[in-house]
């Protein structure tokens, strides 16, 4: 696998000084927590290689046509692959891509387009409904797509601290104005009863949580966050601590919310 | 003894006599290894008994007990041999306990300046301490650099410096640290590498300067990060007849004295009289005041122009101890500036000694400042 360390493929030297240092500080965080279990962050950009590792582990995850090398080339411009190394071995992984919106994402999506690309006729598959608001607003802008997120068994303490990796890495090299993903209801939602789709603000760090993205029989929310929200969220103390929520509200940001165990 | 590399001096001494350092190891009784350590700079470890061992015993192989003070002559530089008695050059030698090589040292200035530093060279493994993180495959160092701002220095130990910052990073406190450390210990340099960014040194070395083109270097850079305030400022160059009443009196007090500073030192009436050089055409600060509280260590030894803040003032004052100099003559500048709607008013008087190339001036608040 062609990867290099995360601290070598972070950039984040177009944005202001404080801005930059603060989110440099957090990820050497992250990077220092993933290493405290033995994990090793580096980062690839190739499609193709991620679909070998989906293939490992096909048994947990279906690859998402947005992470298909089948449908998509993949760039250091435009994709980072964000892999947790094991003893050399890729057992964790995350996701994102910059991804610019000639029509508003709804279309997009509704059209097949967003999905299998342009380049081919799309695969005969079943129809693609949006009915979340957001995905109507957004159009003529780049957005992070996030996702692609997935581990081996007996790794999950991985994903929450390399999701925020991918946040940082998305706002530190790329320039867009919405960091965009999707998660099935149910796992946006639990995580904590008295606060709707906590572990969409919790865990992903994203601002909202809408209804729906049907494909097929597969229904999804819609996650979004403005880029402000979460260069917000990434300068907030508690951002690499992974026992902190990602998201924070508004009245509590210095205490941050400790995530049930 | 500073200023004299004395391994080179070795090394060029053993060459000219053709003795290999193998048999300058077996002379001083030490292993080769530890003397070609020491002639790659790797080690500072050599001491000047071992000089001393390897002098007597070229003396001894050739049987000219003259050579022995010949040797040490070339490597200690004494360059007028017949006024050292011998007895003076052992005592001098022996004096030394340990050659004045630099210790090899590494050190990082963080974005607000603070330096951490360590004994040794291992600048990657510096950072990885000062993160708190574990050691990885990453460049740590450019990282520092490229996103933390950070400045990192390294001195091996035959005063090669080497300086790893990305210009548009790296914060003007840590810019300004390190022209503080390099203005402090810039004796045991000799040369400085200045890396902008450290991610391949083989690559990525530029040329290398000396200590004080570096200082010039760092000072142009600050300037550039230094955000400047807003500021008015109206100069009028004035007769010194027109000098405020007990400061025309100081004045021919100065002017009686043999120079310009004593005269001063001796009126005591100022309450404050820097002491520049004019060094190449730019005012370099001798001497401070004690008197506005200026904390001494970031002005004196520098240019005038390198002033991280007030760059307009500096400029100011630059023109004025030059412009004096060259006509050999006490100037007065009455300055008028505005700093937040408030006007000041200040008076500055320069007074030139051209032999010396020293101007002593003087700057003063007036008691009338319109609001």
């Amino acid at each position: 696998m062609k990867s290099i360390p995360f601290l070598d493929a972070f950039s984040a030297d177009a944005l202001p000084a404080q801005l930059r240092r603060t989110l440099s500080m957090k990820a050497v965080r992250l990077v220092a927590a993933l290493r405290e279990v033995g994990l090793e962050p580096e980062v690839g950009s190739s499609l193709a290689e991620y679909a070998i590792y989906a293939k490992e582990n096909s048994q947990k995850m279906s690859l998402s046509p947005v992470f298909d090398d089948a449908y998509h080339g993949g760039s250091a411009a435009d994709t980072m692959m964000l892999y947790g190394l094991r003893n050399g071995r890729a057992v964790a992984s995350c996701g994102a891509r910059l991804i610019w919106l000639d029509t508003s994402l709804a279309d997009a999506m509704e059209s097949q387009r967003f999905w299998f690309g342009e380049d081919r006729p799309p695969p005969n598959c079943e129809a693609c409904v949006v009915t979340a608001p957001s995905a109507r607003a957004l159009e003529h802008v780049h957005i992070a797509w996030v996702g692609a997120g997935s581990n081996f068994s007996g790794e999950k303490g991985a994903i929450l601290p390399m999701i925020r990796l991918v946040n940082l890495y998305a706002l530190a090299n790329w320039r867009w104005t919405t960091c965009v993903g999707i998660a099935e209801p149910e796992i946006a939602y639990v995580e904590n009863r008295e606060r709707p789709f906590s572990r969409a603000h919790d865990i992903y760090g994203f601002a909202s949580a809408e209804a729906d993205i049907r494909r097929g029989k597969r229904r999804f929310m819609l996650l979004t966050s403005p880029r402000r929200y979460l260069e917000t969220c990434a300068m907030l103390p508690g951002y690499a601590e992974v026992e902190l929520a990602a998201s924070l509200p508004a009245d509590r940001p210095e205490e941050g919310i400790r995530r049930p165990a | 003894m500073p200023g004299v590399d004395l391994v080179s001096n070795l090394r060029a001494a053993l060459e000219r006599r053709r003795i290999t350092f193998k048999a300058a190891a077996r002379m001083c009784g030490r292993s080769p290894d530890t003397i070609q350590r020491i002639f790659q700079g790797r080690t500072a470890k050599l001491d000047a008994q071992d000089i001393l061992a390897i002098a007597s015993a070229v003396a001894e192989e050739r049987s000219d007990p003259t050579e022995r003070d010949r040797f040490l002559f070339e490597v200690f530089e004494i360059g007028n041999k017949t006024s050292i008695q011998h007895a003076d050059l052992d005592r001098r030698i022996v004096r030394l306990e340990r050659l004045s090589l630099p210790q090899p040292t590494c050190l990082w200035f963080d974005e607000s300046g603070v330096a951490t530093r360590h004994p040794r060279t291992d600048l990657a493994g510096l950072a990885y301490e000062i993160l708190k993180m574990r050691p990885g495959r990453e460049d740590i160092v450019a990282f520092a650099c490229r996103n933390l701002g950070y400045v990192g220095l390294s001195l091996d130990a035959v005063g090669t410096l080497r300086l790893y910052y990305e210009p548009n990073a790296a914060s003007r406190q840590a810019l300004t640290a390190v022209r503080d450390w390099l203005l402090e210990h810039s004796d045991g340099v000799r040369r400085v590498l200045r890396n902008r960014s450290a991610i391949n040194e083989a690559v990525d070395l530029p040329e290398s300067e000396t200590p004080s083109d570096t200082i010039a270097a760092l000072g142009r850079r600050i300037l550039a990060a230094t955000p400047l305030p807003p500021s008015e400022w109206l100069v009028e160059r004035r007769r010194i007849d027109e000098m405020p009443d007990p400061l025309r009196d100081t004045l021919r007090l100065a002017h009686a004295g043999s120079s310009p500073m004593t005269g001063l030192a001796a009126a005591n009436k100022l309450r404050a009289a820097h002491v520049y050089a004019v060094i190449d055409g730019e005012a370099v600060s001798l001497q401070m005041s004690s008197a506005h509280d200026l904390p001494t260590k970031h002005y004196v030894g520098r240019r005038v122009l390198d002033r991280p803040t007030d760059r307009d003032y500096a400029a100011l004052v630059d023109r004025h101890l030059t412009e004096s100099l060259r006509e050999n003559s006490a100037t007065l500048y009455k300055l008028s500036l505005r700093i937040g709607g408030n006007r000041r008013n200040y008076w500055r008087l320069a007074l030139p000694d051209r032999d010396s190339g020293i101007v002593v001036s003087a700057p003063w608040e007036t008691p009338e400042n319109p609001r």
